[in-house]
């Protein structure tokens, strides 16, 4: 016997040690630093302003826009995908020879934006000064295209792990593909359902770089979300601003992932 | 009735492809008939396939040296990132479960933020540490990210416990059992892996607009933009050309996993 398993677990902790303690120090720690600086009046001075910057930044009405926007696009965007997602993965599970399909359809995750978005940019004709049925019509198709076909796999992975059986004693019972699909299917993949609005979440909250590269640092009135607020502000030094509204930001989005999560976790609950 | 659903199935794959498509296609028009079929001034006999616009974009000094700083920047963070990865996949994957759980959920939990949640933190740091307006600032940055962790320990979780138990049986060396045990089997994942990341930092542009003011050293993902608003000649090229690389890694990753399906099946 060479050695004991605790022993090696140990080496194999030290061995990833300080690539952990790096992603604190590059990830975490500037996290915390984010509150400290929200409640401060001046990072450089540092004195205690409590929550001082909160009152202004949840005052101002362009912050208020951007909220309200920003919620807006997560709800256009995560909704749409979800629902083109459930019809891909019910498309998906009625064909036989899936593999090429679920190549094409993770394609355009892999497509850089920039690539991308040179072809919205002809298309929509966007600008800081597009209409704002175009600029919706530009942002959400463009984030449709890019990560419903992702979200339908992720989907479609769940859907194929239910059980034979139950869908053998639905359609017994008289049940359609499509009640079988929205009755039995759906809900036995929730947790891949779940996992699927996480992801679509995720990828909502960094639209921000789409939103860019089509419109610039200065979109039209509805396409101004938190992520510009932050990076206006922080482009005219406004520290305290981009501290608080970057905590604030943190907060929606902790809870939007929250009211998704209990999905995912019922699975992980079934498990134990 | 039965062929519906593939039929659709099609129809939205080929919506899927058609914009990579037109993307292709736009590229080998001339410059100006490119542009003109948008404004819908293009005849018909202007439509002939050339290379013009890949000259042009090639011929482009800006062009060439932000591909240049996009190759430099995504290449060194994949190189740094992966022993980084498996390194702390290792460690979060082998840590008893009081301590592994917290961790995990700071690991999600940054991977989920947008990064304006951290940019003036970062920012500052970047300064303090003299890497501001350097590559290494953003490379850093990604070397350290939490998606390959949290995806190696991920994959190291589906590696049986009696293997572990085995190995330790054989020898004390962690590197060994890294190399001859885990490794392997979480090869196919690690090459995922790699795609996803290599993908991610390709198509990075939050990250080099705050650290990297001076807009020469940027990635081509930030500047392309800015570029071709001053010569449209060939903003299809162009951004088709940005495209290739990571499109020919995802269709060999492609390739890679339908072969060993096939293989597999036999």
């Amino acid at each position: 016997m060479k050695g004991s398993k605790r022993a090696v677990d140990l080496k194999l902790c030290a061995l990833g040690l300080p690539a952990a303690l790096m992603f604190f120090a590059l990830y975490i720690v500037p996290f915390g630093m984010t509150g400290w600086y929200s409640l401060l009046n001046n990072s450089f001075a540092r004195e205690f302003a409590g929550l001082s910057n909160y009152i202004r930044v949840l005052g101002n009405t362009n912050f208020r826009l951007a909220v309200k926007n920003t919620l807006t696009i997560l709800l256009m965007t995560v909704g749409g995908a979800a629902l083109l997602a459930g019809v891909l993965a019910f498309l998906l599970l009625r064909v036989r020879r899936t593999i090429p399909a679920l190549f094409i359809l993770v394609l355009p995750l892999f497509t850089p934006s920039v690539s991308i978005t040179t072809l919205w940019q002809a298309v929509f004709h966007t600008s800081a000064f597009t209409s704002p049925g175009s600029a919706y019509g530009a942002l959400v198709s463009l984030y449709l295209w890019k990560y419903s076909g992702t979200a339908a796999v992720l989907l479609y992975v769940g859907l194929r792990g239910v059980e034979r059986d139950i869908l053998s004693a639905a359609a017994l019972d008289g049940a359609g593909a499509l009640r079988t699909y929205l009755c039995i299917s759906l809900p036995c993949a929730q947790a891949h359902a779940g996992l699927m609005l996480l992801v679509l979440l995720m990828y909502a909250f960094q639209l921000y770089k789409e939103s860019y590269l089509l419109f610039g640092a200065y979109p039209c009135r509805n396409m101004y979300m938190i992520q510009h607020y932050i990076s206006n502000h922080f482009n005219k030094l406004n520290f305290q601003n981009v501290a608080a509204s970057a905590v604030s930001l943190t907060a929606l989005s902790l809870l939007l992932y929250a009211l998704v999560y209990p999905l995912w976790r019922r699975r992980e609950g079934g498990k134990r | 009735m039965k062929k519906a659903p593939g039929l659709l199935l099609a129809f939205f794959l080929t919506l899927f492809l058609l914009p990579v498509g037109a993307l292709v296609f736009l590229s080998f028009l001339p410059p100006q008939t490119a542009q003109a079929v948008f404004e819908q001034k293009a005849a018909p006999g202007m439509l002939r396939l050339t290379l013009e616009q890949f000259a042009c974009a090639l011929g482009d000094d800006a062009y060439g040296r932000q591909f240049r700083n996009s190759i430099l920047i995504t290449g060194a963070s994949l190189a740094f990132a992966m022993p980084v990865a498996l390194g702390a996949g290792l460690f979060l994957s082998r840590l008893p479960r009081r301590w592994q759980r917290p961790l995990l959920i700071l690991y999600v939990l940054s991977l989920l933020s947008p990064f304006q949640i951290i940019m003036l933190p970062v920012y500052r740091l970047s300064l303090m540490c003299g890497l501001y307006d350097s590559y290494f600032s953003v490379i850093l940055l990604n070397t350290f990210s939490p998606i390959g962790p949290l995806t190696v320990c991920v994959l190291l979780r589906t590696v049986d416990d009696s293997q572990w138990e085995a190995a330790s049986l054989e020898t004390d060396s962690a590197l060994q059992i890294l190399r001859h045990v885990l490794l392997p089997q979480i090869a196919p994942g690690m090459g995922a892996l790699a795609l996803l990341f290599f993908a991610q930092v390709w198509n990075m542009v939050e990250q080099p607009l705050i650290l990297l003011p001076d807009e020469r050293l940027r990635p081509l993902s930030t500047a392309f933009n800015d570029i071709v608003r001053g010569n449209t000649d060939y903003a299809f090229s162009g951004a088709l050309l940005y495209a290739l690389p990571v499109l020919a890694f995802y269709l060999t990753a492609a390739a890679l996993s339908a072969r060993a399906r096939r293989s597999a099946a036999r």
